[in-house]
């Protein structure tokens, strides 16, 4: 009875480790957060600003999308109704 | 008897590690604490511009030197207000002769070539040479290796408007990270030492860490301390020390951030480890009982003081304790193997928690505060550093016992060499 508890656990720590370890690889491998972090002001500033528009269109267009999703939805519900 | 003795000796080791972890939580929770209620108090807007000599030891530094001085060239101090000392410390290589084209093309630069018969003999025979032509109220200590921010002068000088304050510190942030897996490591201990540990110090008014370079002092206290001791390896940490024995503070801006370029081989990262352990262990002996009857610290100061002092010693006290779970396991028959189980797993999980000098948690802490994201997901491989650093800490251990019994000082600086790998970074991002 101990002796079959005490592999579980040994089984369960080996699994436990590979668990731990394994975003670590993930990143090491492919890595999307290996800075260095932007500190000098010079070109950190660019960078974040650069960055920032960026997202803003992103964010634009998707809503751009979603709105015409929308107004197909009540295109849509309005033929139903009628 | 012996096993009783075992596990009491155990448990002591179990309380001195449970007193860390307690110590390190209080940090963490300060600093998140402490961002919450964040203002901002921009450079620009400080008043208080003190005449600033800034020191420079270089020795063989030719890849890095020449950033750093075109850096400082761009800072936005008033250069009449400034005065810079390159010691070019016995160098093979071009360092001398950058540093004599950047004196020749700007009044505020000086250089000091120090020869064979004079120099390499460390970087605080280095500084102390340097420091006798410092004419700034302030003297500020940068590596050849490191970039700062434009603007790090004012942001450091301002801390010295209170009079109370000897020295001053700034935030050391890896510019190499992308490099290796050892970089990524570094970046991590220096997230949780710089991010939380530090300004934790700082928030809590006990003993902030003069880190050697990012930082500065006085000039008129740090005459009046004679100057770097020569003898101590971890000469920064020895002034840290002599400065609050003097009954100075010491205050640290984490917004005065500058870049370093940590090692990136396992080699290069044993032997700076090995010094600042070995330099650690020598402040430990010269000064914990000086920090235990000093008068001028209070008693938070003096405990967070010894376990600082103490904070090398810390991988050895896994490693002991690690030997002694074992006889515990085997030799103690009325144990079940259950409890045998618990007595190894309880120091591995406790000090693995705790990490050697910055616990996981403060990495972890440190990196959400630095809006970091994906970089959490390596903190387990600090577990490799964390076991690297017990056969590193021991080694510097029975060489400082070595050098006290037999009172023959064999201490050798260990210069860690610099690449230039950072430099593709602030290429690119400039």
């Amino acid at each position: 009875m101990l002796d079959s508890l005490l592999v579980a656990l040994a089984m369960a720590s080996v699994v436990s480790v590979g668990l731990l370890f394994l975003p670590a690889i993930v990143e090491l491998k492919k890595p999307r957060d290996a800075g260095p972090r932007l500190i000098a002001d010079n070109f950190g500033k660019n960078c974040s600003s650069a960055k920032t528009s960026l997202i803003n269109i992103e964010d634009e267009s998707k809503l751009d999308c979603q709105l015409a999703d929308i107004e197909d939805y009540l295109c849509a519900i309005k033929n139903v109704e009628d | 008897l012996l096993l009783e003795v075992l596990e009491v000796f155990f448990l002591i080791l179990t309380l001195i590690m449970s007193a860390y972890i307690v110590r390190h939580y209080i940090f963490t929770l300060s600093v998140l604490r402490a961002a919450k209620n964040k203002k901002q108090n921009p450079a620009e807007s400080v008043k208080y511009k003190p005449s600033v000599s800034i020191l420079i030891p270089a020795h063989n530094e030719e890849k890095v030197i020449g950033r750093l001085l075109a850096q400082i060239t761009n800072f936005t101090y008033p250069k009449e207000k400034m005065q810079v000392v390159v010691l070019d410390d016995a160098s093979s290589d071009q360092t001398g002769k950058i540093a004599d084209s950047f004196k020749s093309k700007y009044s505020f630069i000086e250089v000091i070539h120090r020869d064979k018969s004079n120099g390499a003999r460390g970087k605080a025979s280095a500084m102390n040479q340097g420091f006798s032509l410092c004419r700034g109220e302030i003297v500020l200590c940068f590596d050849a290796d490191y970039y700062p921010q434009k603007d790090i002068v004012e942001k450091l000088s301002q801390c010295f408007l209170d009079p109370q304050v000897g020295a001053v510190q700034g935030r050391v942030v890896v510019l190499n990270e992308p490099q290796n897996i050892v970089t990524r490591l570094v970046a991590l201990e220096r997230i949780g030492g710089y991010r939380v540990d530090q300004e934790a110090r700082d928030n809590l008014g006990l003993i902030t860490q003069f880190g050697g370079t990012v930082g500065g002092f006085r000039n008129s206290m740090l005459k009046s301390l004679q100057g770097w001791d020569e003898s101590v390896l971890a000469e920064d940490t020895d002034l840290t020390f002599r400065v609050y024995l003097a009954g100075y503070k010491i205050r640290y801006n984490v917004d005065a951030e500058c870049y370093e370029e940590a090692v990136d081989n396992w080699e290069s990262y044993r032997r700076q480890r090995y010094r600042w352990a070995k330099g650690h262990m020598q402040c430990f002996f010269k000064h914990s009982w000086n920090v235990l009857r000093s008068p001028k610290l209070s008693i938070r100061e003096k405990i967070d003081g010894l376990m600082l002092l103490s904070v090398y010693f810390m991988p050895i006290l896994v490693l002991l304790s690690l030997l002694i779970g074992l006889p515990l396991v085997f030799l103690d028959s009325q144990n079940s193997a259950l409890n045998a189980f618990l007595w190894v797993s309880i120091p591995i999980c406790l000090y693995s928690f705790v990490g050697n000098f910055a616990p996981f948690f403060e990495v972890g802490a440190g990196l959400y505060l630095d809006g970091r994201t994906r970089t959490q997901w390596l903190i387990p491989c600090l577990l490799f550093t964390f076991f690297f650093n017990i056969p590193i800490c021991l080694k510097a251990f029975f060489d400082v016992l070595a050098s006290r019994i037999t009172g023959k000082n064999r201490h050798v600086w260990e210069k860690t060499m610099h690449s230039g790998n950072g430099n593709c970074y602030i290429e690119n991002s400039s």
